[in-house]
């Protein structure tokens, strides 16, 4: 018998639990009743299984204590809470990420407007210079200048005037020259003044874009630029350079008649051509030149008159007048970067608005 | 009047009721379903009520909250009954209680581990009144009476030593005497999980019973 008994695996809890509720098919049926007969340990599990749900079955129901009929309609269920608008769906840390980038980003912009980096194409250097601050720098300048010239031509006039070493060419004296008439002196000091406008210009657009004019400092026309004389033309001497110079011609060696600037790049192009106005060095640079006293000079007040109505315009080295080409921006225009800085801001200020009042209203609300 | 109500799975109707309506003297909340019978919902409320509010008390242990549980039932399947097919109003009666005391369970934290509130026979409310389980029947001893309140009170404990699934299941088939499919179509699960947590469930009571025999009447105790 134990021999027997060695074989036999135990029913099941699960076949035995449907075998009460005859569930099972009847070949399964009929397994369950040969293993219980033959195995008193499932015959046992069998018995308690029975007893417990003839227990549970046997149990009564208790009557409610009340009657859960419903009097009428109830109610419909409340309005469901309306989903909160897009401020309140995204997470918190998203607003101050989005703050954060903001001031970062107006920091940014602030710091490369701070450092010059940002010009203003769409105004001309004629619209900057009628700034206040632009128009006492250019009258400082030109005071400074005039007084200077008035100054050196008195100095010239007081002095002896050198007396040229004689030369194969006669050439005529300064006591031949006739002195400088009112008017003349009037030009001069118009053309002087346009010349301390241009180098005031000059400056200033090199104090507004360093980089450019270091990058380009074609287009900023230099002082000794503004003053140097196309081919073709006699050179209007700078009264200051002329008078800065030291040593007269070395006599023998004619100057040439296109006096070179001093500047690093000759062909640089003269903002306009300037009338000859007789001096000593035009005297002497020209020597087959008529005489002044021969041949009258040519209204220099009426040629100034025309240069101040004319607007500088540079000429190449053939004597072309070309456009000034437009001052360029380093990185973008004044105007795109005040609002860039002031859509930065304005984002800033909302992005750290929003997540204030999400916290506050997070404290104020727990199931927020 | 005849009020027509739109939803998304189908279209129900509250209508009134004509006279030869088997429910003709509950005049409220008459309804159709979809395959056009005409109910009063207090009468299903009727029928029921004593299986739903027994089946919300093993499930929640709770007395008060079973009451609740169970108009929270009613009223919810009043405002689904569009979803009511007519085959069987008990299981879907059962179904919708046993979501309402489940989602009481997870809302309230409401955990089966203490045993069951005494019996409202018990409580010194006179309002209360006895319930059918606690009347001693005419054909019964002082001593069977004595013996039914201590096994009813030792199966109230031990369903609520089961786990969820097993106390359900076994409330829902040897209690309430529910089919195994229907039992699987209100724990929404197959049927073979229905067996195996019945099978389980009657094994852990079993065992408990077995260790508390000594409480057991004579005809239950397990030797």
């Amino acid at each position: 018998m134990w021999i027997l008994r060695r074989g036999h695996t135990h029913i099941k809890l699960e076949t035995l639990s449907e075998y009460l509720d005859d569930r099972l098919s009847a070949r399964t049926t009929a397994s369950v009743e040969r293993g219980i007969a033959d195995c008193a340990v499932c015959w046992e599990e069998l018995e308690g299984l029975r007893s417990t749900v003839t227990a549970l079955r046997s149990m009564p129901e208790a009557a409610p204590r009340r009657s859960f009929t419903l009097a009428g309609p109830p109610p419909q269920e409340g309005r469901v809470r309306p989903q909160p608008s897009l401020a309140f769906r995204l997470p918190q840390w998203a607003y101050a990420g989005a703050a954060c980038m903001a001031a970062l980003v107006l920091a940014l912009l602030v710091a490369v407007d701070v450092a010059g980096l940002v010009a203003d194409p769409s105004r001309p250097v004629e619209e900057a210079l009628t700034e206040p601050t632009a128009q006492v720098e250019v009258a400082s300048v030109e005071k400074e200048v005039v007084k200077k010239v008035a100054t050196e031509a008195q100095a010239m006039e007081s002095a002896p005037r050198p007396t040229p070493a004689p030369k194969a060419t006669p050439v005529p004296t300064p006591t031949q020259q006739p002195e400088p008439t009112a008017a003349q002196a009037a030009a001069e000091i118009a053309v002087i003044k346009e010349v301390a406008k241009d180098v005031a210009q000059a400056e200033i657009q090199s104090m507004k874009s360093p980089q450019a004019a270091k990058a380009d400092p074609g287009d900023v026309p230099t002082p000794a630029a503004l003053v140097t004389v196309a081919p073709g033309f006699t050179p209007q001497p700078d009264q200051a350079e002329t008078a800065r110079q030291p040593a007269p011609p070395t006599p023998g060696k004619p100057p040439e008649t296109k006096t070179p600037t001093p500047t690093a790049r000759p062909p640089t192009p003269t903002p306009t051509p300037e009338p000859v106005v007789p001096t000593a060095t035009t005297a002497e640079a020209a020597p087959n030149a008529p005489s002044p006293s021969e041949t009258p000079a040519p209204a220099p007040a009426r040629s100034a008159a025309q240069e101040d109505s004319q607007p500088p315009r540079k000429q190449t080295a053939s004597g072309e007048g070309v456009q000034d080409p437009a001052p360029t921006s380093p990185l973008l225009s004044a105007r795109g970067w005040r609002t860039m800085e002031g859509l930065a801001a304005a984002l800033s200020l909302l992005f750290l608005a929003i997540f204030i009042v999400r916290w506050r209203v997070s404290k104020s609300t727990p199931g927020f | 009047m005849e009020r027509t109500r739109e939803s998304s799975r189908g279209k129900w109707r509250i209508v009134s009721l004509q006279p030869d309506d088997p429910c003709v003297n509950h005049t409220r909340l008459p309804l159709q379903d979809r395959s056009g019978t005409t109910r009063c919902y207090n009468c299903i409320i009727e029928e029921y009520q004593t299986s739903a509010y027994n089946l919300a008390r093993r499930i929640l242990g709770d007395w008060a909250l079973a009451e609740d549980a169970v108009q929270e039932a009613f009223t919810s399947g009043y405002r689904s009954f569009h979803q009511f097919r007519g085959e069987n109003p008990r299981a879907w009666t059962m179904r919708i209680v046993t979501n309402v005391c489940r989602d009481m369970q997870r809302s309230r934290r409401v955990r089966q581990t203490v045993p069951l509130d005494p019996t409202p026979s018990d409580t010194e409310d006179p309002a209360v009144g006895f319930s059918a389980i606690d009347l001693p029947s005419s054909e019964e001893s002082p001593e069977d009476y004595a013996e039914r309140r201590e096994l009813n009170r030792a199966i109230d404990s031990g369903l609520g030593t089961l786990p969820e699934d097993q106390r359900l299941a076994v409330v829902l088939i040897d209690v309430q005497g529910l089919a195994y499919e229907e039992a699987a179509g209100i724990m929404s699960c197959s049927l073979g999980t229905v067996k195996s947590r019945l099978s389980r469930g009657r094994g852990r009571l079993r065992e408990y019973l077995r260790n508390t025999g000594e409480l057991l009447p004579s005809r239950y105790r397990q030797e």
